[in-house]
């Protein structure tokens, strides 16, 4: 139990990354079977999402997105300021994929967004197997010490 | 105008904003790699010291598809965008071939932003012609590019509407300028508007199901020959724009074939005292019509000449 409240935060990185994978998955298929605007498939998306941090890293996109930016400056700006749990490794990639969806056509834009959701996809497999671990090493102290408090009692 | 500006890369915005200009009178902004920024007014330009780059022609393909190029795709193929306010935004550079069809471009080079005027009542002059005493006549505007077809076009459609049902076919959105489903020009209380698909589907979907009276295309093509045919045998007027210089011209055109033969009257437009300028109107007389007549075009008769006015 104390193991697994430790964990807490890392079962909200693996929400968020799971929530932005489904996120992604989305966006690709807005952009390519109903043909979306960018702007409209994200404000779509953020209607569905059920992390609010996800939800607002899509509506901030929405609102920035104008005549004054370009998709990659406001993708990377919302990106970083965004309340995800991303490692820095991971936003990078992400950033370098995103640049050149404002002017990409459909086939390389979905290639771009796939990459997007194979880096989600190997950082959530990642990040759920660190916590396995962790709640192991949890669960084996909490044994240790509820056995130590037993002797310390008898 | 602030549809076309806000379309522009930041810096170009600048520049022209910088200018004294009267938007009414600018028809068009051309932009080429490494090269200075050029206003058109008319005949006229006014060279920019401002000099574009590579981030300029991405940064305008980016804003005139709303950071959606991918959605653009069928408009690009064609080698233009039409945003808000019906202007038409053409691009040049490095085609890229899919499955032997041309898809987009990449590498632009060059870009033609063409700036839309509605002008009404532009179509005063040639009305008489083509509705007399509530009788309608399929008319072809002949016209160079450039020299206000569409303007007319758009004129006409929004006077014929006070008395008939009148369909458009905005293949390019660049008639009625729709945005959000509502036209950003006046084209009457009785027009219905088919946007983004090709003319001849346009074509069937409006006669059958808006029935108008009336149906205006724009640019009209060889493709579009057979179904121009069908509407008028069924009962429908016509009114269409066609790229050429005269009918004679266009007689020559083996592509074009036949395509007079769909209409009853001739309106030649061009840009000799300005865009929209009436050159000639020629009435359909018939197959056997006095060819020894110079003034007469395979079956047609000239109504109205410029030229022969100005003497």
């Amino acid at each position: 139990m104390i193991g697994q409240s430790y964990c807490s935060k890392a079962k909200l990185k693996l929400r968020q990354l799971k929530e932005l994978k489904k996120s992604f998955c989305l966006l690709e298929r807005e952009m390519s079977v109903n043909l979306c605007e960018i702007s409209e498939a994200m404000e779509n998306i953020a209607g569905r999402c059920l992390e609010p941090e996800v939800e607002e890293f899509f509506r901030e996109i929405v609102r920035n997105i104008g005549f004054d930016n370009t998709f990659a400056y406001v993708f990377e700006d919302a990106l970083k300021g965004s309340k995800l749990m991303l490692d820095e490794e991971l936003v990078n990639n992400m950033v370098s994929a995103g640049k050149g969806i404002g002017y990409m056509d459909l086939e390389n834009n979905s290639n771009m967004i796939g990459l997007i959701i194979r880096e989600l996809d190997d950082a959530a497999r990642e990040e759920n197997n660190k916590m396995a671990d962790k709640l192991k090493v949890y669960r084996t102290v909490s044994i240790a010490a509820g056995i130590g408090l037993a002797i310390i009692f008898i | 105008m602030q549809e076309i500006l806000k379309n522009l890369p930041v810096e170009i915005r600048q520049a022209v904003l910088n200018q004294n200009i009267d938007f009414r009178l600018l028809t068009e902004i051309r932009m080429r790699l490494s090269k200075r920024l050029v206003l058109c007014y008319g005949k006229k330009e006014v060279w920019l010291n401002t000099v574009i780059n590579k981030r300029h022609m991405s940064e305008l393909l980016e804003f005139t598809t709303k950071h959606s190029a991918y959605a653009y795709e069928n408009q690009l193929r064609q080698g233009y965008i039409t945003v808000e306010g019906g202007h038409r935004i053409g691009f040049c550079g490095k085609v890229i071939i899919k499955d032997g069809q041309a898809c987009g471009f990449k590498n632009i080079s060059s870009a033609n932003i063409r700036i839309a005027h509605e002008v009404k009542d532009c179509a005063a002059k040639v009305m008489p012609y083509i509705f007399e005493n509530g009788n309608l006549y399929n008319t072809l505007i002949i016209a160079p590019p450039g020299c206000g077809k569409t303007t007319i076009l758009r004129d006409i459609i929004r006077q014929l509407s006070q008395h008939l049902n009148v369909g458009v076919c905005d293949e390019r959105g660049e008639i009625a300028a729709m945005y959000d489903a509502i036209p950003s020009n006046d084209l009457g209380e009785r027009t219905d508007v088919i946007e983004g698909c090709d003319k001849a589907t346009a074509m069937e979907i409006l006669l059958r199901t808006m029935t108008p009276s009336v149906i205006a295309v724009d640019e009209i093509g060889s493709n579009d020959i057979k179904n121009l045919n069908m509407m008028c045998n069924m009962g429908c007027s016509a009114i269409a724009t066609i790229h050429g210089k005269n009918p004679k011209e266009l007689i020559k055109r083996e592509n074009l074939k036949g395509v007079i033969n769909n209409f009853e009257r001739l309106i030649v437009i061009s840009g000799a005292n300005g865009a929209g300028t009436i050159e000639n109107v020629f009435a359909w007389k018939g197959d056997n019509f006095d060819e020894n007549n110079t003034d007469s075009v395979h079956g047609f008769m000239l109504l109205y000449d410029r030229t022969k006015l100005l003497q």
